[in-house]
């Protein structure tokens, strides 16, 4: 018999019951629109559950006390919800002022006289007063006259109620309703005072039960829960301790009772938000009563079916509860959720099915429902999980009515995989909002061995077919699952599923289940003839085996054919597959492919044929739908074993692909089975190389093509180091590496297609030719055999320094297959160009002192510094002045035409020349011209090159003065007179009038006119002459002058003075010769 | 009596490094296995928020209840109980269980043939537990 249900009741909180009488909502518009207002029932408002009612009350009289046998009657929480309301309100449309007072006093005082003569239970009274208009504070008439409608009703001043109209009738309502509740508060604070001061004669455990459920409940209608909850606890502990003394024929009336207070238990934890203490509740319930013997009543198997039941029925309620409180806001957790309830509920209700299947196999067939029938009251019991045949009788029933009991039970029971199986899926959901994947599985093979009782086969396969895949799922469980999904696949005689089945089970892993036959079914199945049976030996009827194998006779004859992805199980073979290349293959190359097939029996396995399939896709995401699949290739067939694994290379033709695809074996095919049953099992990326890692791989699992091995290549030139301007010659050596024959060979230089700004500016000399071009275009040869070299002279000139790459362009015919294909390749040819030498030049004045800028009209030394970057014979160097610039003397500064100057890397050659420069004005900076240097390297054959490097500038002021000194005396000597002769020319169109002051000092003795005042005409040139006389030799000090003029400043005059040389050479005086 | 009913040890990945039911509890094989499979499901929550080694109970059913326990390099250690068995069993004594039974795999591991991460096959750690099974009899 299936588990009592409590009822509807027992889904929401209790609410006390308020009945409303006196109420006409149908002809009087003003008493609809309250009872529409107390019919607006919200969560914020007081738990009470309105009802209208008119004419006679239909209240339930005392039940007569006489001796129960039962626990808890069946309607009496019913009764408190629906029957017996907390209190009565009657309405009443009466003003204060009402002409008729009196008569209308009366009306009001026999309703309420009548209504409380049909009370029982204590039910509470209360009169509303519907008026027409709002009574003020101080209206002493109507204080009066409430005074005296309550005297007249018996009832108490807070008994007696007015609601006006007129105004906001919600208000009033609400505040009725508060009053309400108050009143029903002290009803059920009553009704529980009665029922608490009930003695229990002998502590009889039923009665104890009772009362405490009696009392938690009016507690809860009470609304106070805490009290509710330990009443109930009571209750459950008072089950708990008689456990052991239930009469055996009452075991299911407690069981019943003890579900319903551990279920009002939970929902009540769960209402405080004591989750925690919910589920300990739950886990002690479960511990306590799950493990509590069946009882023998009705029969023993029949109880035993009812405790699996009640069982599952329990973990059920509980997982509602628990679900609930979530959707309420409780957190739950993979430990602690709902769906474990839902999981245990499943297993257990699937073990009651299994009963149940016993139980209708053991039972006599064709026995007629017993009539009238034992069960017809089973919703109508007196008493909650009485057995209905017994209502009525105390203990027993007659032994017919208990026999047909008996027999009618069994033949409702029904097996439920249906309920099963959405236990499972609502716990399966559970658990994949919480992420436990486990916990999933395990479910999933649960519900794939229901599906498999429920004769769901190809869901149970299905199923089983998911949950294997997992790798770590223990091989205990994966054998009992291959165990049924084997025997399931044989039942429905489905060559794949059998097929899947024999290649898992024939792995050693799986050796203990099974371990020849499966072997034999699979070959017997592969040559088209029944294959054995995998069931153990008493587990099928022979009638079973051989329906079975009927249907299998007919399957094997049709042609069937199946194909097993490799990946989706575990095989007893493996495939191993790998490129044996490089990591980056040429495109339009052959590659090598190793296949190795290893078997994991003992046993030979014949495979018909295995193909290999290669494909190449982008291997960026933007490229990945660009896939090539190459033509597969046969191997033919192979016999396997452990022993003897099949090892083979074969060779692919990448052609079609495009650079950086990568290459792949996409899948291994292998063909089994004869024509009558074929098969193929597919290994697909995911199962090649499964089990390997990647270390152990011979080779390399995929490869990149890369962009194209060219047919002609480069052999020797890597660099070449050049100097700008210089003609460099070079060599190119050109292979065919290529396993073709080339023809007309063409190598060209394309100025617009370099990568490098550089490069462009590349000048060429052509063979033969005598005029730098900046593209060039040659033919190479006509024919250039396999791995044959040709070298082609290259003669350029670096304009720009730096390290670039030329790129020539080779275009050639190729011979492919007797086809001519034309090809361009690109040869890159590395410079580095850097320049001759490095030119520095200053300006110094004649002391060697060097100038940042300089007097116009006044002579200075140019000074340029050649460095050499390279190893070079410099064999001219003219300075190109600028016109501004004349050159006072070009013979001494080492400059010339015909010079053979060796410099050699890093060293530095000096040339000089004496300039002056002409211009009027003062000028900030004046360029001094080019210098031209003619130079070849050190090399034989090299060629000349001239140079033209721009020397330095330098600011010129103007100065119109300019002073030169003469050392007229041949070689001053010491103590000798020595004429020194200052030259002042004036440069510009007037007049100049100078002052010279010559410097005393203590090394010269000074002969002539100290100062002297000239004037010196325009253009013309005025000498001072002085004679000194050195008092030491060796190197002194110029005698020394200084200028004053009116008419040039003194800074410019001091300019001017730096001309003079800064020393004078004096030689000592040599001893007389005696002349004897 | 605690009625332990196998031993398990997990590596970080959760890949299996050793297995030993209790002989009395072989015909329940099955039912172990499966019940220590989905104890990892509650392994793998608790190992990211345990304070102590010890990961206390981690699932239970009619039949057992699994304990955890997880060392400082990740190995999981799972206990399983027989429910009926272990109502009384204190967490003291399962706290005792896991100490000698981490011991045991401590000396295993010093095997210095032992590869870190592979299944364990160590008789140290089969006498071992053998000891644990006496021991909780």
């Amino acid at each position: 018999m299936d588990p009592v249900e409590a009822g509807d009741w027992i889904k929401g909180r209790p609410l006390q019951l308020v009945f409303l009488t006196g109420l006409d909502p149908a002809n009087k518009p003003h008493h609809s629109s309250i009872v529409n207002a107390f019919r607006n029932r919200s969560e914020d408002k007081p738990p009470l559950q309105i009802r209208v009612v008119s004419g006679e009350l239909e209240i339930p009289p005392k039940r007569e006390q006489g001796p129960d046998k039962g626990i808890l009657r069946r309607n009496w929480p019913l009764k408190y919800l629906t029957q017996v309301p907390a209190l009565i309100v009657i309405f009443v449309d009466l003003d204060w002022n009402h002409p008729s007072w009196e008569e209308k006093k009366t009306e009001a005082e026999s309703k309420v006289a009548s209504i409380r003569a049909q009370l029982r239970h204590g039910t509470k009274l209360a009169l509303v007063m519907i008026q027409q208009r709002t009574t003020n504070a101080n209206d002493n008439q109507a204080a009066d006259r409430a005074h005296e409608i309550a005297n007249v009703c018996s009832l108490a001043a807070k008994q007696l109620f007015v609601l006006p109209i007129q105004g906001e009738v919600q208000n009033y309502v609400a505040k009725l309703e508060n009053a309400f509740h108050e009143i029903s508060q002290s009803f059920y604070q009553q009704r529980l005072k009665h029922i608490r001061s009930r003695s229990i004669p002998n502590n009889s455990p039923a009665l104890v039960v009772r009362q405490q459920l009696k009392l938690a409940f009016l507690s809860e209608l009470r609304q106070d829960t805490h009290t509710a909850l330990r009443n109930y606890r009571l209750a459950y502990d008072q089950c708990k301790d008689t456990l052991e003394q239930w009469d055996g024929v009452d075991v299911f009336e407690w069981r019943s009772v003890v579900g319903l207070l551990n279920y009002k238990m939970c929902e009540l934890c769960f209402l405080h938000s004591t989750a925690l203490e919910a589920i300990n509740q739950m886990r002690k319930h479960t511990t306590v009563f799950f493990s509590s013997p069946p009882g023998i009543y009705p029969t023993p198997h029949l109880a035993s079916i009812e405790l699996l039941l009640w069982k599952a029925k329990q973990c059920y309620h509980f997982a509602q509860l628990f679900e609930r409180a979530v959707a309420g806001g409780l957190s739950a957790l993979a430990t602690l959720n709902p769906g474990t309830h839902l999981d245990q509920a499943a297993n257990i209700y699937a073990a009651a099915n299994t009963e149940i299947s016993a139980l209708k196999r053991s039972m006599v067939q064709n026995v007629a429902y017993p009539s009238p029938d034992p069960l017809e009251n089973a919703a109508n019991t007196e008493f909650f999980g009485q057995r209905p045949w017994r209502i009525g009788h105390e203990g027993l029933a007659s032994a017919d009515v208990e026999a047909a009991a008996v027999s009618a039970i069994s033949q409702r029971l029904v097996i439920n995989h249906e309920g099963v199986i959405s236990l499972l899926t609502a716990a399966m959901a559970q658990y994949k909002k919480y992420g436990c994947v486990r916990m999933q599985k395990k479910v999933m093979i649960e519900m794939a061995n229901t599906c498999y009782a429920n004769n769901d086969i190809p869901k149970a396969l299905q199923l089983w077919a998911l949950v294997v895949r997992d790798s770590a799922l223990p091989y205990a469980v994966r054998k009992d699952m291959m165990h049924r999904a084997t025997w399931a696949a044989y039942a429905i005689a489905s060559v794949k599923e059998f097929a899947v089945c024999c290649l898992q089970l024939m792995t050693p892993a799986y050796a203990d289940v099974l371990p020849c036959q499966c072997a034999q079914a699979f070959g017997q199945m592969l040559t088209a003839q029944v294959p054995c049976s995998p069931f153990p030996a008493d587990d099928v009827t022979q009638a079973q085996l051989q329906s079975y194998q009927q249907q299998w006779q007919k399957v094997l004859s049709e042609r069937s054919k199946f194909t097993v992805q490799a990946s989706r199980i575990e095989c007893f073979v493996e495939t191993r597959v790998s490129f044996l290349e490089e990591k980056t293959v040429d495109r339009n190359s052959r590659v090598a492919v190793r296949i190795e097939l290893i078997s994991k029996i003992e046993q030979p396995f014949k495979i018909n044929d295995v193909s290999v399939f290669v494909k190449a896709k982008g291997s960026t995401p933007e490229t990945s739908s660009d896939i090539v699949n190459f033509d597969e290739v046969h191997l033919g067939a192979v016999e396997i074993s452990k022993s003897q694994p099949m090892k083979k290379i074969v060779f692919f033709d990448v052609h079609k692909t495009k650079e950086n695809m990568i290459l792949t074996v996409s899948k291994v095919v292998l063909d089994i089975g004869c024509p009558q049953v074929s098969g193929k099992i597919e290994f697909d990326e995911n199962a090649l190389n499964r089990n390997l890692h990647e270390e152990n791989i011979i080779g390399l699992e995929f490869l990149k093509i890369g962009p194209g091995k060219p047919g002609v290549i480069l052999e020797n030139v890597s660099k070449v180091d050049c100097l700008i301007g210089e003609v460099t010659s070079t060599e190119l050596v050109l292979r065919n590496t290529s396993r073709a024959l080339l023809s007309n060979l063409r190598l060209d230089f394309k100025r617009s297609e370099q990568k490098f700004t550089e490069a462009a500016a590349v000048l060429f000399v052509e063979k033969e030719g005598t005029e730098l071009k900046s593209e060039f275009s040659m033919n190479v040869c006509d024919v250039l055999n396999v791995n044959q070299t040709i070298k082609v002279p290259l003669m350029f000139s670096a304009q720009l320094t730096g390290t670039y790459t030329l790129q020539l362009e080779l275009n050639y015919k190729q011979d492919d297959n007797s086809e001519l294909r034309d090809v361009s390749t690109i040869l890159d040819v590395e410079v580095t160009a850097k320049d001759p030498f490095v030119v520095s030049s200053h300006v110094m004045n004649m002391n060697g002192i060097p100038m940042t800028s300089i007097l116009n009209n006044c002579e200075h030394v140019l000074n340029v510094s050649i460095q050499s970057t390279a190893s070079i014979c410099i064999s001219a160097v003219e300075f190109l002045m600028a016109d501004v610039v004349t050159i006072s003397d070009t013979v001494n500064g080492g400059a010339g035409k015909e010079l053979n100057d060796e410099v050699h890397e890093d060293e530095v050659l000096c040339y000089s020349a004496v300039i002056r420069v002409l211009v009027k004005e003062e000028e900030t900076e004046t360029p001094l011209g080019r210098l031209s240097i003619d130079w070849k390297r050190s090399a034989p054959n090299s060629f000349p090159v001239r140079s033209v490097v721009p020397l330095c500038r330098i600011p010129v002021l103007a100065c119109p003065l300019a002073i030169k000194s003469h050392v007229k005396t041949s070689s001053p000597t010491v103590r000798q007179p020595i004429e020194i002769c200052f030259e002042l020319t004036n440069h510009v169109k007037e007049a100049l009038e100078i002052t010279t002051n010559f410097d005393l000092n203590d090394v010269f003795m000074f002969s002539g006119e100290r100062k002297v005042t000239v004037t010196v005409l325009p253009g013309n040139m005025r000498r001072i002459t002085v004679i000194v006389m050195a008092l030491s030799a060796g190197r002194l000090n110029f005698p020394k002058l200084s200028l004053k003029s009116p008419q040039v400043p003194d800074q410019v005059l001091q300019q001017a003075l730096r001309a003079l040389p800064a020393t004078i050479f004096v030689l000592p005086k040599g001893k007389e010769m005696q002349l004897l | 009596m605690l009625g332990v009913a196998g031993f398990f040890i997990y590596g970080r990945e959760n890949v299996r490094l050793f297995a030993s039911v209790n002989p009395r509890y072989a015909q329940q094989l099955f039912e172990i296995e499966m019940f220590t499979f989905c104890s990892l499901d509650i392994v793998d929550e608790r190992a990211t928020k345990a304070t102590e080694m010890y990961l206390g109970q981690l699932y239970n059913d009619q039949q057992f209840r699994s304990y955890g326990y997880i060392t400082n390099t990740g190995v999981r250690m799972l206990v399983v109980f027989d429910s009926a068995t272990s109502i009384s069993v204190k967490d003291q004594e399962i706290r005792l269980i896991f100490k000698r039974f981490h011991g045991h795999f401590c000396l295993s591991i010093s095997n210095p043939f032992y590869e870190i991460g592979t299944p364990i096959e160590s008789k140290w750690l089969d006498e071992g537990v053998r000891d644990l099974y006496a021991g909780s009899e």
